[in-house]
């Protein structure tokens, strides 16, 4: 595996308020411009790892950190990180499509204008180009003054996407970003995340298999809170090296 | 689709090692034809290279099946890959026999100027280019063409099997040579029935339908 490592775990545990303990001890790398899937079954602390990559537990009191999490040379679990810069950096869509309750342009704008982007010609170019690159441009451009919420849920998700790029992240975090949309929706979002990682490095936590098979290049298997096995998503769906891993994606528990 | 690009990488991969294989079989068979080993050359520098091949293309194969989980006409284009891929592996050991009986010819005076060994070996190996041609292009029409073919390689094989024969009962001194003789024709009549197969697969792969182990009917169909 000679790819180059662009945020590297190391023996990380977290333990949510009142101590309990979610992740054990976890290591692995996360590689650029690749697809990193976490899967396992439900309360394996996949989606605890997803959100320690943004630090998103800070929003709750009492919940702790432990171990590193190395990107761009510095451990992000440091208490004087700026969280605004690093989640700029490390953005992230959600599993239900969430909108802000403004229209289609200023919900990409948004973003922008916060990084502190005022020329109206340049905010115009970037949304237009965020919203080109989350392949949603074509059905919106006739109607970007209008609200959000008349978007299909597909449509908002793909908004959401485009909200997350534009403010240029290095790393985009998908937390179930399919879970709450039809088939057609979900193809056309799984297409665009392969396509998002010529320019980002993406980790996405999806409890559909199938969906991590397809779209990704390594998996991270994890197990009630461990680390399972880590590898190339072409070797854990066909020959696992654990056992556990080949029970799970060959569908004996979870 | 995300399959798409994979199937596309395997039809490629696969459309390479046809070129290959048909390849072996000309320079194993002009090598005898022509009296000369420096065609076999070829053969041996891609036995291994084939083989190798179809490792790759069969683990590629069953990876995709896992990660895409293909249904209905993806699925069948990847069963129909992996027998592709099976059938080629097996026209270039084919390619490996019959280098090694013209190894043996050639340390012998040449029996006599072939006439129909060519003119089998060309149709076969059109056999096969016109089955791969099917194949990528899912022309069902030409895999049709191909299976009624195979009779005719047939007869050619009869009539030279019958030709060796009246040489090695002329002269024993033939028999060495003759006994190898009739042994690369029938690789080359079993060539024409991978393509025969292949052809099969494809119609298998277009229509769904099984023409295994059952004869055209008289419109050809």
């Amino acid at each position: 595996m000679s790819e180059n490592v662009k945020l590297q775990v190391k023996n990380l545990n977290f333990y949510y308020a009142g101590n309990k303990q979610a992740l054990k001890n976890i290591n692995m790398p996360v590689y650029e411009n690749k697809i990193t899937a976490l899967i396992g079954p439900f309360g394996c602390g996949k989606t605890t790892l997803l959100r320690c990559f943004n630090r998103m537990h800070d929003l709750y009191p009492g919940n702790r950190y432990e171990g590193e999490i190395i990107f761009e040379g510095k451990n992000i679990l440091e208490k004087d990180v700026d969280l605004m810069v690093l989640r700029s950096k490390i953005g992230m869509v959600f599993q239900k499509p969430t909108p802000f309750p403004m229209s289609i342009f200023e919900n990409v704008a948004y973003g922008l204008r916060l990084q502190g982007i005022k020329n109206k010609t340049e905010l115009q170019d970037r949304v237009e180009k965020a919203l080109k690159d989350a392949v949603i441009w074509d059905e919106v451009k006739d109607r970007l003054n209008v609200s959000a919420f008349s978007l299909s849920g597909g449509q908002q998700q793909r908004l959401c996407i485009a909200r997350a790029i534009a403010v240029k992240p290095e790393v985009i975090l998908f937390d179930e970003p399919t879970s709450a949309l039809d088939p057609i929706s979900t193809s056309k979002i799984e297409e665009l995340i392969v396509e998002l990682k010529k320019n980002h490095t993406i980790i996405i936590v999806t409890h559909n298999m199938q969906q991590a098979a397809r779209v990704s290049d390594y998996t991270a298997f994890m197990y009630l809170g461990e680390l399972i096995e880590f590898d190339l998503t072409d070797i854990i769906f066909t020959k696992p090296n654990k056992k556990l891993t080949e029970d799970y994606v060959s569908g004996k528990f979870g | 689709m995300l399959i798409e690009p994979r199937l596309n990488e395997i039809k490629e991969r696969l459309l390479k090692m046809a070129e290959i294989v048909e390849n072996m079989i000309d320079n194993s068979i002009k090598a005898i034809i022509e009296h000369n080993p420096e065609y076999l050359k070829y053969v041996e520098e891609n036995e291994n290279i084939v083989d190798q091949m179809e490792v790759e293309n069969e683990s590629l194969i069953i990876t995709t099946m896992a990660r895409y989980q293909p249904e209905a006409k993806f699925l069948r284009m990847l069963a129909m890959d992996l027998f592709v891929n099976r059938d080629l592996e097996r026209i270039g050991d084919h390619a490996e026999n019959i280098k090694e009986h013209a190894q043996s010819i050639l340390t012998k005076p040449k029996l006599k100027e072939y006439v129909d060994l060519p003119k089998m070996t060309e149709l076969t190996i059109q056999m096969v280019k016109d089955a791969i041609k099917a194949f990528a292009e899912n022309d069902t029409n030409l895999a049709r063409d191909v299976i009624k073919r195979d009779d005719l390689i047939d007869a050619l094989e009869d009539q030279i099997i019958r030709e060796l024969y009246t040489y090695m009962v002329e002269d024993p001194s033939t028999i060495k040579v003759g006994l190898r003789l009739m042994d690369v024709v029938k690789n080359i009549e079993r060539v024409a029935d991978i393509a025969t197969n292949l052809a099969e697969e494809v119609i298998y792969m277009k229509e769904g339908k099984m023409l295994r182990h059952q004869e055209l009917d008289e419109n050809g169909k």
